[in-house]
């Protein structure tokens, strides 16, 4: 059996995937979760194996973006690998007027299927009551009321998917044909399509599902017969609203209207126009104090498990380059991405618990109202919010967005809010050149650095967003349609999910390429031209034998005359004229350069190069930094003003191959990812220049 | 000692390699990055399951 499973956003479409298909996955609450197609497989009572396709929720057949353009495809063109030979229809109990607009026209298409109702104890609460036995009895299909998260009810939606083969409704609920009979007839003969409501939306949807009739001859057809496109819908959505209402009156009872439900008690609080701001900067210092203050134990622990592996490698590993190659190059490295484990699991963990509470969706809202004013419309805000996590699902978020301009600059901006792979550098800076100081008492003021970070980036997506604005010249006809789910208690599984799938991805996910670097970075920083190598350790021995230094002394000389003579020391000096004047030495800008590859990339590199420069290794990766000078001044190479002069470029700059690559893809053009590139590091440049040189 | 400078070689060899790779899939695959994470490859590409 081919199975689709259709539905309105936010109907626990997902949960219901997951729960009949095993599948793990994200259940989040603001719209553009679902954005493609997902497949999974299960077995019916009677051993028949069924493939289900999660299609993206839509609120109709007419579709308004590209996802729903998906869902009204799948479901016309019979061609198609995933054309469904059955479809469960997912209606929201406790919304049933907008739910059931898709119901009733999906039903029109003939499908055997089967309406599964959800959040029914929302129903309960908001005092609503089904009658199942009414329903199935008037739209004549099965009906049952199914609880993703809970499992209730998937045994019975088993069960009426085997028998619903032979419950497809025959009659229309909505007929075109009624008022348009040549139009039908023609259109009918021209597709080969005997369904008069597929016909009638193949003709006015002008989507290309099949090849019998080309758009253009379609579009003609509806020209002919006077048809207007928009007018048309509006009319068949008018009169399926007035079926809907009165199978409602007849299926629906409504117990008691008087008390406002709780979520609307919340959200009078949490979406007030002071009060939702407030509420929401105090939940952010609560994240970022976490952060920091949260992760000091397990971040140490981690630390030193590294340095007494580094350590034991030497120790048990043959001396020689190999061994010199796991204790400098791959642990150092291993060390600097898995040490964030705890703050990245810290910040994820709260993500997930507000967006599981249903409360995102609120941040949403109330960000929408403050965004309007700067003349952004309410569609770019999931994907700003949604870049706090990271850039690329934020960008393929975009396109939920109508217009072309507007989608535009929301992908050109969606790079400045702060991704997850920036927290690594900021918390390291952070902790390296602001101290650890309380501010009110109570809070820590590295937390509150980190916490502006975040503020920052956002103010500078909205601020560059005003910028394309005027640039670009945008008409701007979007609106945000947001879906406010009712409050709930976060699920502990849900939440643990994901924390162990964003933990798994910083690990896996830049593990490897950390990895893959620091052993190229090892041997750039190992080994160097060997003439000009013992040239500098010769003058190194010489000033040793004249100024009588210790062996201490002289190794530590020997290991930065080495390192600065190797293949990495030369590169680094080649370019450190370019970023002097940002308050950046060589080794910095080793690290900027492979950031280009992920931001993350900065720490493990600083950690490699670090090692190779001291073979003892006895120190921590922040302990080195913190220790490190400049050889021309001896004053601290990360003091105030270099960590500043960082924490902005990596703010602002465009450091994300993969991000470049997906503006590459979502654009079809090199033009507008190469501008982006070019904008973003010139202004990361230019302002960590200017911050520098007024702080120091 | 030689086997260890032809290890480490290859090692190298290995991780240019990858890198490169990772790089090409960045700009040809489906989820528009290389990751073989969770975060945006998971929710565009096909996931196919089975259960058992």
């Amino acid at each position: 059996m081919n199975l689709a499973l259709v539905g309105n956003p936010n109907t626990g479409k997902s949960s219901l995937f997951n729960r009949l298909t095993g599948l793990n996955q994200k259940v989040g609450n603001y719209p553009g979760v679902t954005v493609d197609k997902k497949i999974g497989y299960f077995k019916l009572p009677n051993k028949e194996r069924v493939r289900l396709i999660d299609l993206p929720g839509c609120y109709s057949l007419y579709p308004s973006s590209q996802d729903e353009e998906v869902v009204l495809q799948t479901l016309l063109n019979q061609d198609g690998e995933d054309f469904p030979n059955t479809v469960v229809v997912i209606a929201d109990a406790s919304n049933l007027k907008r739910n059931m607009l898709l119901v009733t026209q999906v039903i029109d298409l003939g499908f055997p299927m089967v309406l599964a109702f959800t959040m029914n104890d929302e129903a309960q609460k908001k005092h609503l009551k089904i009658d199942l036995e009414a329903i199935e009895r008037q739209l004549g299909i099965p009906a049952v009321v199914v609880n993703g998260r809970s499992g209730e009810g998937m045994n019975e939606l088993r069960s009426a998917l085997a028998n619903a083969k032979v419950t497809a409704r025959e009659s229309l609920i909505f007929n075109p044909k009624e008022e348009h009979v040549a139009y039908i007839d023609q259109l009918a003969a021209g597709l080969n399509e005997p369904n008069a409501y597929k016909a009638w939306l193949q003709g006015l949807s002008l989507v290309e599902p099949s090849k019998k009739l080309s758009l253009q001859h379609l579009s003609d057809l509806a020209k002919d017969h006077d048809l207007h496109r928009k007018r048309a819908q509006v009319k068949e959505t008018i009169r399926r609203y007035e079926i809907i209402d009165e199978l409602l009156k007849s299926s629906v009872e409504e117990t008691d209207t008087a008390s406002a439900s709780l979520t609307d008690r919340i959200d009078a609080i949490l979406t007030h126009k002071i009060m939702g701001f407030v509420i929401f900067f105090a939940l952010l210092a609560l994240v970022f104090q976490a952060i920091f203050s949260w992760s000091t134990w397990p971040m140490e622990m981690i630390e030193l498990l590294f340095e007494e592996l580094s350590l034991l490698s030497q120790e048990v590993l043959p001396s020689g380059p190999l061994a010199d190659l796991v204790a400098q190059g791959i642990l150092p490295g291993l060390a600097g991405v898995l040490v964030f484990i705890p703050q990245i699991a810290i910040l994820f963990g709260f993500i997930a618990l507000l967006e599981e509470s249903g409360y995102m969706s609120r941040v949403v809202f109330i960000m929408d109202k403050l965004m309007r004013r700067f003349g952004l419309s309410g569609k770019s805000v999931v994907p700003l919010i949604s870049g706090m996590a990271c850039a690329i699902p934020a960008i393929m978020a975009t396109r939920t967005i109508d217009t072309w301009k507007e989608r535009l600059i929301t992908i050109l901006v969606t790079p400045f809010t702060t991704c997850s792979a920036r927290l690594p550098v900021y918390t390291i800076i952070i902790a390296l050149v602001i101290p650890s100081t309380e501010v009110f008492g109570f809070l820590n003021l590295q937390g509150l650095v980190l916490m502006a970070m975040y503020v920052f980036g956002f103010v500078l997506a909205v601020s560059a967003a005003v910028v394309f604005n005027k640039v670009i010249k945008t008409k701007r006809t979007g609106f945000l349609m947001l879906e406010m789910p009712p409050y709930r208690l976060p699920q502990a599984r849900n939440v643990g999910l994901t924390m162990y799938e964003k933990v798994k991805s910083f690990v896996v996910g830049a593990g490897k390429i950390i990895l893959a670097i620091s052993i190229v970075l090892w041997a750039l920083a190992s080994y160097g031209p060997p003439a000009k190598r013992a040239e500098a350790r010769t003058a190194v021995q010489q000033q040793a034998a004249a100024q009588e230094w210790t062996q201490v002394e002289l190794d530590h000389a020997l290991g930065a005359a080495d390192l600065k003579t190797s293949y990495i020391g030369i590169i680094g000096q080649q370019i450190e004229p370019v970023i002097a004047p940002l308050g950046y030495d060589w080794k910095i800008g080793i690290a900027l350069l492979t950031s280009f590859a992920a931001r993350e990339v900065f720490v493990g590199t600083i950690a490699t190069i670090y090692a190779v420069g001291d073979p003892e290794n006895e120190y921590s990766i922040k302990e080195k930094m913190s220790a490190d000078v400049y050889p021309s001044t001896g004053k601290p190479l990360f003091d105030l003003a270099t960590g500043i002069s960082l924490l902005l470029f990596y703010a602002l700059a465009m450091q994300c191959m993969s991000t470049v690559a997906v503006v590459k893809r979502e654009t079809k053009t090199w033009k507008w990812p190469l501008i982006q590139f070019a904008v973003m590091t010139a202004m990361a440049y230019v302002v960590s220049l200017i911050a520098y040189q007024l702080i120091s | 000692m030689i086997i260890q400078y032809i290890i480490i070689a290859l090692l190298v060899a290995t991780a240019l390699g990858y890198l490169a790779v990772r790089l090409r899939k960045a700009f040809t695959s489906k989820a528009g990055c290389a990751s073989d994470c969770g975060c945006a490859g998971k929710e565009f590409r096909e996931a196919s399951i089975s259960n058992k």
